[in-house]
């Protein structure tokens, strides 16, 4: 069957000068890389890369003892293996990997430690540790109807920098999909006066791409 | 640039084992152009049998930088936003290995989702009779509610015909061209163009400097390459009307060694001066009465 590309074999592409300006918070000196593509348009249902955040992002509340959680699991191992084997050997022994905080407290039915989930799952050598933690719930990218303001999420969240270890050489800031950038900035400046220079690099499952292109880069939304 | 020096590109020191920058790999694709006698055959054989070879690995990278910051300059002015698909990377479509020489890395516009889509090619001549436009637009239509995406190249008579209908009747459609992203052939078609390029996508192999560099005589040759990318896309070509000579039977061949099913609409056959319709239907091609004979070959129901 041509038309079906099923499988979501992850290989890292960086966010340089061709990606940069679809994702503005970022500057010339961040470093992000990502997988696939989100596109939150007709013809998602076929991409393999849609499908797989779909099922990342599916609700706790939702799908938790439902066939569907299975499908989120697979997703969460899915991307875990991806990023296992985008990187060396020497990188993932000497790497934290932190996932960028989902938008709900522990305590709220919506909670979901997805990013964790992989961050644990990447397995040995490489180690994981939720060094970021929401303090105060915010609605979900998709649901909010305005601009991420980067002091605004700063207020929501806080840093836990004993949970550091000091032998690391670098962090990688983990989430399921790079938007604005907003998040990986903030989280990125709060990781930032705890690694001593160390790199802080942020590693995506996929990046928001906005088809239009005739829209003008500063007036894209999410 | 900064970037290079973040990412130690290719090297091992970096922790990301061999990272893809796009910019980079444009840049040297159009360096790769640039040379004395390129053509997607050469390019493609240099990359045979070389699994994880890409563009940059061929082009020193101050080059590649160079031609990459000219080419996003001037395809961002002249038309926007725009991405680009590079072998080897998650999105890249491996059915597009299938093609005779397949690209490394080739142009976008629009909704890339649209590219796992099931889609079907509808193509032929640019100077088609009123029976053979009703026929493509005809086809569009019932393909389009079949749930197929019409794929065809932008071009005059059956393809605007195929784009067309498949927008008049809600479908989703995907145009191959056979000019640089921003570039506009003919220049009737560029609204549609437009309209394709936001809200459904566009797609061009054609490197942005080569092009520029050469007349428009050599630049026509850029046409049939398209239509075996069209073929490669595709699970299905269907050709509505094209002549003895026409670039369409170039995704004729190029479909049937794609092993793809190659539709011929039974009114070429009625034609007595084309030799073309038997020959293809001698090797392989399915000769179509109406559209329940596409429809039974493609989902196996009348």
């Amino acid at each position: 069957m041509p038309t079906s590309d099923v499988s979501w074999s992850g290989r890292l592409r960086i966010i340089g000068d061709l990606e940069r300006p679809d994702h503005w918070h970022l500057e010339a000196d961040d470093q992000c890389a990502f997988f696939g593509e989100y596109t939150p348009r007709e013809g998602w249902r076929y991409s393999a890369t849609n499908q797989l955040i779909l099922n990342l992002k599916k609700r706790p509340s939702v799908a938790r003892g439902t066939p569907q959680w299975p499908h989120k699991l697979k997703a969460i191992r899915d991307v875990a293996a991806a990023i296992r084997s985008s990187l060396t050997p020497e990188a993932l022994a000497t790497s934290l990997f932190v996932p960028i905080p989902s938008s709900k407290t522990p305590d709220h039915p919506d909670f979901d430690p997805r990013m964790l989930a992989v961050a644990r799952a990447i397995g040995a050598p490489a180690r994981a540790a939720d060094v970021l933690r929401t303090t105060a719930d915010r609605l979900a990218m998709h649901e909010s109807a305005d601009r991420r303001e980067p002091d605004a999420l700063e207020a929501t969240l806080e840093v836990l920098p004993s949970a550091i270890p000091a032998d690391i050489e670098r962090i990688f800031l983990l989430d399921d999909m790079i938007t604005t950038g907003c998040s990986f900035k903030v989280c990125k400046g709060l990781l930032q006066p705890h690694v001593s220079g160390k790199p802080i690099i942020g590693l995506f499952a996929s990046r928001r791409v906005l088809p239009d292109p005739f829209a003008a880069f500063d007036d894209l939304e999410f | 640039m900064q970037q290079q020096t973040f990412w130690s590109i290719r090297s091992a020191e970096g922790p990301i084992a061999a990272p893809l920058d796009a910019a980079l790999e444009l840049g040297a694709y159009e360096a790769l152009w640039s040379e004395h006698n390129a053509s997607f055959k050469s390019i493609a054989e240099r990359f045979r049998d070389r699994p994880g070879m890409r563009p940059s690995d061929l082009v020193p990278a101050e080059e590649a930088r160079a031609v990459a910051a000219r080419v996003l300059a001037k395809l961002r002015c002249r038309t926007g936003r725009f991405d680009i698909r590079v072998h080897g990377e998650t999105e890249y479509p491996e059915r597009l290995r299938d093609a005779t020489h397949p690209l490394e890395l080739f142009y976008f516009q629009g909704n890339w989702a649209l590219a796992s889509t099931p889609a079907v090619a509808v193509v032929g001549t640019r100077k088609p009779s009123d029976e053979a436009v009703q026929r493509a637009r005809h086809l569009a239509r019932k393909l389009v509610e079949d749930g197929y995406t019409v794929v065809s190249g932008l071009a005059e008579g059956i393809d605007t015909a195929a784009h067309e209908a498949a927008l008049e009747a809600g479908g989703q459609t995907i145009a191959v061209i056979g000019t640089p992203l921003g570039q506009v052939y003919p220049k009737s078609n560029a609204a549609l163009q437009e309209r394709i390029a936001r809200d459904y996508l566009l797609i061009s192999q054609v490197p942005v400097e080569r092009y520029e560099a050469q007349n428009p005589r050599t630049n026509r040759f850029f046409f049939p390459e398209r239509n075996k990318t069209m073929a490669a896309l595709t699970e299905a070509t269907v050709i509505v009307e094209a002549g003895e000579t026409s670039g369409t039977l170039v995704q004729a061949r190029e479909a049937l060694r794609q092993k793809r099913k190659l539709f011929i609409m039974n009114s070429c056959f009625e034609r007595g001066d084309l030799t073309w319709p038997a020959r293809f239907e001698q090797e392989g091609a399915i000769r179509v009465h109406s559209y329940a004979d596409v429809r039974r070959e493609l989902v196996g129901a009348a």
